[in-house]
């Protein structure tokens, strides 16, 4: 699976790649078309002085290898980067929106150039303009966001740690270990029923064993006490007494009341039938109490 | 009362407080097979000699088994080898459970604490003591006795190093084994054993001076010092030249082993016991080699225990005592405890 990816993946990078390629030289292309045309346009105003009582030929030449300069450099641009096919429907739909508004100022100027005719002359110019400068900001957007993770990833990457063989057999040896331990702590043996072939001699319990009794206290046995846990022997007068002392507090001192809750006082009163019978008794031997003092 | 039982190669023994003293009881872990016949049953009955009959003949145990194997020349059988319970024995677990019967004895109350000692695990062969481990302490537990297990060379230390605080290192000499622990505080910080021991002793030495593996070990257990001036041919020479070289053995891969572990920095007391630390100048021989081996830790005396055949059985011991008179204060807090949380309330009854 993960090898299939990788397979894909490369496959679509190469396609990309010789297909962006010829996009690529062809949206250079473009976009020098489009500065060229803009130097033209510029240098055009200075020759023909452009103004008010300028030529027609020389108003239009010159605006549109204006226009028409602007809107190839942003379609050089575009064709020039990753395009989606949402991509390529905007800039078709812009380069038919801005050739359809240059086609109308032919058309229009100068003798039909009024309004509404220049409001969808200059409409449908703009919109072409924007919605290929739209898409430039967004494929230089995805760019960015597609390009991010690779990095990420790579800052993440762990230097690779090579292992000897003493140390792959030691960890081995320790899972077999600690595998056989735990097998064998499952295990249960019935060890009561002897065979059924074996008789035991007469005298078992009488054979003859080789005793040795020592005079021995074994005073250890106090010290590893000691020294297993440290702390737990107590001298009589020192810790014992804290002990003591701070058991015999906590048995004198009178348990604190909690001060009872609306709804414990309810709770008490009306569903709690102990309590209730606590307060009778107790009102008998105030009762009785009183009697014995009369 | 605790008992404290070392299961060994050679020697069961049991270790009990009798008042003032330790009784140990001690039984040979071996058997011999006789052909059964009437009057043979009758001759052990009246001898009063531990035996167990079978369709195929007469087994002997014990330290009669060792004795007879001695007179007729011919060789006793173990349940055990190596520390570990004979895989070529089939008889081997019911035989044990005999021994160790017989020496152990009943509890005196139920869940009676019972501490035995087992080998750590070899370094020098591929075989596993956990089997062992599990079937000794299911044995014993089938006795009614509250079981626990203990390193062999733990039991050296809790025995012998006391007044180190139980800091040290302890080895125990065995016949299949050799047991070594390193413990701070009583705490074991690094335990292995080693496949050679006093039988591997023997059959090197029978092997050299052609004699059978039974005059070894007899001779072996009598002998009065191990040392350089020999008879040409002898036993006790070989026995000299082979105890020399498993000690060699022993602190070489005592090294090894504390390469691996980083010990605190303090001066480690050694005590050497086990049924084949027994001959005498044993102890100056591993001093000697001890001293000579520069260790990667520093040691500090190296003791000479009284008895070394006894000093696993009263190391169980210690540690069966103490697990005892811990059980019993807890016990004891328990019941204070108890009696504090009982008492305003029966002040309130009142």
């Amino acid at each position: 699976m993960h090898n299939d990816d990788l397979v894909d993946e490369e496959k679509s990078f190469n396609k990309l790649f010789s297909r962006g390629a010829i996009i690529y030289y062809f949206g250079s292309l473009v976009f020098i078309a489009g500065i060229a045309l803009i130097v033209i346009g510029s240098a055009l105003i200075m020759f023909f002085e452009i103004g008010y009582t300028s030529e027609l030929q020389e108003i239009l030449l010159t605006i549109i290898s204006i226009a028409i300069g602007i809107v190839l450099i942003l379609l050089g641009i575009n064709l020039m980067m990753k395009q989606t096919k949402k991509g390529y429907f905007i800039i078709v739909l812009s380069v038919i929106s801005v050739s359809l508004s240059m086609f109308l100022f032919l058309r229009y100027y100068p003798n039909n150039w009024y309004y509404p005719q220049v409001g969808y002359v200059f409409g449908l110019y703009v919109a072409g303009f924007l919605l290929l400068l739209g898409n430039t900001f967004a494929g230089a957007i995805l760019w960015i966001i597609g390009s991010k993770p690779i990095f990420a990833f790579k800052e993440k990457e762990e230097p690779s740690r090579m292992y000897t063989d003493e140390e792959i057999q030691r960890d081995i040896d320790e899972a077999t270990r600690k595998s056989a331990e735990a097998a064998v702590a499952e295990l249960q043996f019935d060890l009561d029923d002897a065979p059924s072939d074996l008789l035991i001699g007469k005298f078992v319990s009488r054979s003859p064993k080789n005793v040795i009794r020592v005079k021995d206290k074994i005073s250890e046995v106090s010290n590893l006490r000691q020294t297993l846990s440290p702390g737990t022997t107590e001298k009589w007068g020192s810790v014992g007494i804290d002990k003591a002392s701070m058991a015999l507090a906590q048995t004198m001192e009178p348990k604190k009341q909690k001060k009872k809750g609306f709804f414990e006082r309810i709770k008490e009163k009306y569903f709690y039938t102990e309590s209730k019978k606590e307060v009778k008794d107790k009102n008998i031997d105030k009762k009785t109490e009183k009697k014995v003092i009369k | 009362m605790a008992k404290g039982l070392d299961i060994g190669t050679m020697n069961i023994i049991c270790a009990e407080k009798d008042r003032e003293d330790i009784v140990f009881t001690q039984q040979r872990n071996a058997f011999m097979e006789l052909d059964s016949s009437d009057l043979t049953k009758t001759m052990l009955d009246i001898s009063k000699v531990l035996y167990i009959e079978r369709k195929n003949g007469i087994s002997l145990l014990g330290e009669d088994a060792f004795k007879f194997a001695t007179i007729f020349e011919k060789e006793a059988r173990r349940p055990m080898t190596h520390g570990i319970i004979s895989p070529k024995e089939k008889e081997a677990i019911p035989i044990m459970k005999l021994i160790v019967g017989t020496v152990l004895g009943e509890p005196k109350k139920q869940n009676e604490v019972l501490y035995i000692s087992t080998p750590a695990d070899p370094i020098d062969t591929d075989m596993n003591v956990l089997y062992h481990k599990k079937t000794m302490e299911m044995l014993t537990k089938g006795m009614k006795y509250d079981t626990h297990v203990i390193d062999e060379g733990l039991a050296v230390i809790y025995s012998e190093l006391s007044d180190n605080n139980f800091t040290g290192i302890g080895i125990s000499v065995g016949a299949g084994m050799t047991n070594v622990t390193l413990a701070y505080l009583a705490t074991p910080l690094m335990s292995f054993s080693i496949a050679r021991g006093g039988d591997w002793i023997d059959e090197q030495a029978a092997k050299s001076t052609g004699m059978p593996k039974e005059h070894v070990t007899a001779t072996k257990e009598k002998i009065s010092k191990l040392g350089k001036d020999v008879k040409m041919g002898s036993v006790e020479g070989a026995l000299t030249v082979y105890y020399d070289a498993l000690i060699t053995y022993v602190i070489k891969n005592l090294d090894r082993k504390l390469a691996e572990i980083t010990p605190p920095k303090v001066a480690f007391p050694v005590a050497i016991a086990g049924g084949s630390a027994q001959p005498d100048g044993f102890f100056e021989l591993f001093e000697k080699r001890l001293r000579e081996a520069n260790l990667r830790v520093e040691l500090a005396k190296i003791k000479h225990v009284k008895d070394p055949i006894l000093s696993v059985a009263r190391g169980c011991l210690i540690a069966a005592r103490t697990q005892e008179e811990k059980g019993r204060q807890l016990q004891k807090q328990a019941q204070t405890q108890t009696q504090t949380q009982t008492k305003p309330t029966s002040k309130k009854k009142k």
